[in-house]
């Protein structure tokens, strides 16, 4: 380890340690909008891990972070935390792989338009148990994990998520989705197993999705599937990762923050025009700064993104 | 001969059209073959047959007697398939040197760290492009851009490599090059099979020439022998030439 890794690793302890003090500084509503923010760093984190590089748009997000909400609301009460945790993170996987090797073969639109369609499904299934099984359309969520509990598990996840796309981003797995990305037939004759790296990274991105869900359920005390499988969701974290851009790791943070902000004021401002709001910020994004926040900034000092 | 190659009925309709109709040939280790023919007689569509871009609806295709037909184009690649496109393909947002460390990774030898750096630099040298080493494909010239992606395929390490007009489009200075580049190659242990149509390089360049028409292979012999036989100028010119 050379004096400039050891001064990055001491940076990264300092950070995490200075964030992770945040629950004694602020008051319930600071920790509110710091829980807000941090569990969107990780699902827009998550998000772009796989769709930033392979330029696959997934709409499903809300998919996994409900089955991870809904895999609480039915736990919690009987089983240890960690093992809650642990199923949310088994379910996701299962959910993730059959849906990876069913439709990774689709590209472009078709993609797009089966993950917003698999998000509706789970959603209208579960409804459908709930209503036909169980004779009740909501759940309550009681547990005696605190505010402050929440946003240091997310924390966590974050931590982890920031990891686990710094080690992809220098292993052969980050250079085979690159390629994908670029030009899959071209990655194919190049001995790139394009549907291997495509699930792996499908599942890996999810499981950070659906632990978000389970660790934020306890915040809501009530859920129902609209509340869990809420398909604004999916398109937040798609507009926040845009926002800050997803050709660096560290970009989907910088859309996440500003954002967050952003709707939580529109929200106690404008709270019947927050929609009509959104969607124009959408707009904006997407017409103004394609390559994100941190495109913008490498174009301005002439780096190459 | 032992056949590096053997392919043997190899078949692959698009609908109602037979674009590769019954094709038998053979490649010995090290030969540089070219496949002719005039345009839509089936040879890129023998090349994507073999490189694994398309599944052959009947035949059978060998490499060191290994049966490769149908199987996916990863693995044909890591088998020792490589290929360049007819319309170059590099991986536009990689650097030339990560364009080649793609090949290296992925190929036979699946390297990585720095010693795949240090042959994804060979090679770049090799193909006359060390310094265009961190440029972006998008920014080099059309030639520039066909070694690129002749270094990538040779990052695999390839027994055979497939060129489908890897000559094209190029002028006479550029050519020469080109050629002496593809000469440079012989005599490594990679057998060549290229699409041309560019007679002076593949009188130059090939052992011996297969040419293609309607799907279906109508000669096979030395460059001089084939491009004098009347069916085969029948194919390329009409009757009246023949």
């Amino acid at each position: 380890m050379t004096a400039q890794d050891a001064l990055r690793a001491a940076g990264v302890a300092a950070a995490i340690a200075g964030l992770a003090s945040v629950p004694l500084l602020l008051g319930d509503y600071g920790l509110s909008l710091a829980i807000n923010i941090v569990s969107y760093t990780v699902l827009a984190t998550a998000w772009s891990l796989f769709s930033g590089p392979t330029r696959y748009v997934s709409l499903a997000t809300v998919a996994f972070f409900g089955i991870g909400a809904y895999t609480t609301a039915v736990f919690a009460e009987t089983l240890a935390w960690p093992l809650v945790l642990l199923i949310a993170a088994g379910v996701g996987i299962l959910v993730a792989g059959i849906v990876g090797l069913s439709t990774l073969r689709l590209s472009g639109v078709y993609f797009v338009i089966f993950t917003l369609g698999l998000a509706e499904l789970v959603r209208q299934l579960v409804t459908w148990f709930e209503v036909n099984k169980t004779r009740t359309l909501g759940r309550y969520v009681f547990t005696d994990i605190t505010a402050a509990q929440i946003y240091w598990q997310l924390l966590a996840l974050a931590v982890l998520v920031f990891a686990a796309g710094f080690l992809i981003g220098r292993s052969r797995l980050g250079l085979a989705l690159r390629a994908i990305g670029d030009d899959e037939t071209v990655a194919r004759h190049s001995g790139i197993d394009a549907t291997r790296a495509k699930v792996a990274l499908f599942v890996l991105s999810t499981v950070f999705m659906t632990l978000t869900g389970a660790i934020m359920a306890p915040r809501w005390t009530y859920i129902d599937p609209a509340i869990a499988f809420n398909p604004v969701i999916s398109f937040t974290v798609l507009i926040m990762a845009l926002l800050g851009g997803v050709h660096r790791l560290y970009g989907p943070v910088m859309g996440v923050v500003p954002l967050a902000l952003l709707f939580e004021f529109l929200l106690a401002r404008f709270p019947n025009h927050f929609s009509i709001m959104v969607g124009l910020v959408f707009i904006l994004i997407v017409y103004a700064i394609p390559r994100g926040i941190v495109g913008l900034v490498e174009q301005t000092l002439g780096r190459r993104a | 001969m032992s056949g590096l190659l053997e392919v043997e009925g190899l078949t692959r309709r698009f609908g109602g059209l037979v674009a590769v109709d019954g094709l038998s040939f053979s490649i010995a280790a090290g030969e540089i073959v070219g496949l002719l023919g005039p345009n839509g007689s089936g040879k890129t569509t023998v090349l994507n047959l073999l490189s694994g871009a398309l599944r052959p609806d009947l035949g059978s295709i060998a490499l060191h007697g290994q049966a490769i037909a149908g199987k996916p184009a990863h693995r044909i690649a890591r088998l020792g398939v490589a290929r360049t496109f007819q319309i170059v393909r590099p991986l536009a947002s990689f650097t030339c040197h990560d364009n080649v460390l793609t090949g290296l990774a992925f190929g036979k030898r699946r390297a990585w760290g720095a010693q795949a750096r240090a042959d994804a630099d060979a090679l770049l040298d090799r193909v006359g492009l060390a310094r265009a080493r961190d440029a972006l494909p998008g920014e080099l010239t059309y030639i520039d851009q066909k070694r690129l992606e002749l270094a990538r395929a040779l990052a695999l390490q390839p027994d055979l490599l497939l060129l489908d007009e890897w000559l094209a489009g190029l002028n006479p200075t550029e050519l020469d090059q080109g050629i002496a580049l593809i000469q440079s190659l012989r005599g490594q242990g990679i057998t060549i099979l290229l699409v041309e149509h560019v007679m002076d390089a593949i009188r130059s360049l090939c052992d011996r020439c297969l040419v293609m028409n309607t799907g279906r292979l109508i000669a096979s012999g030395l460059p001089g022998e084939v491009l004098a036989d009347p069916e085969v100028i029948r194919a390329y010119l009409g009757d009246d030439d023949a």
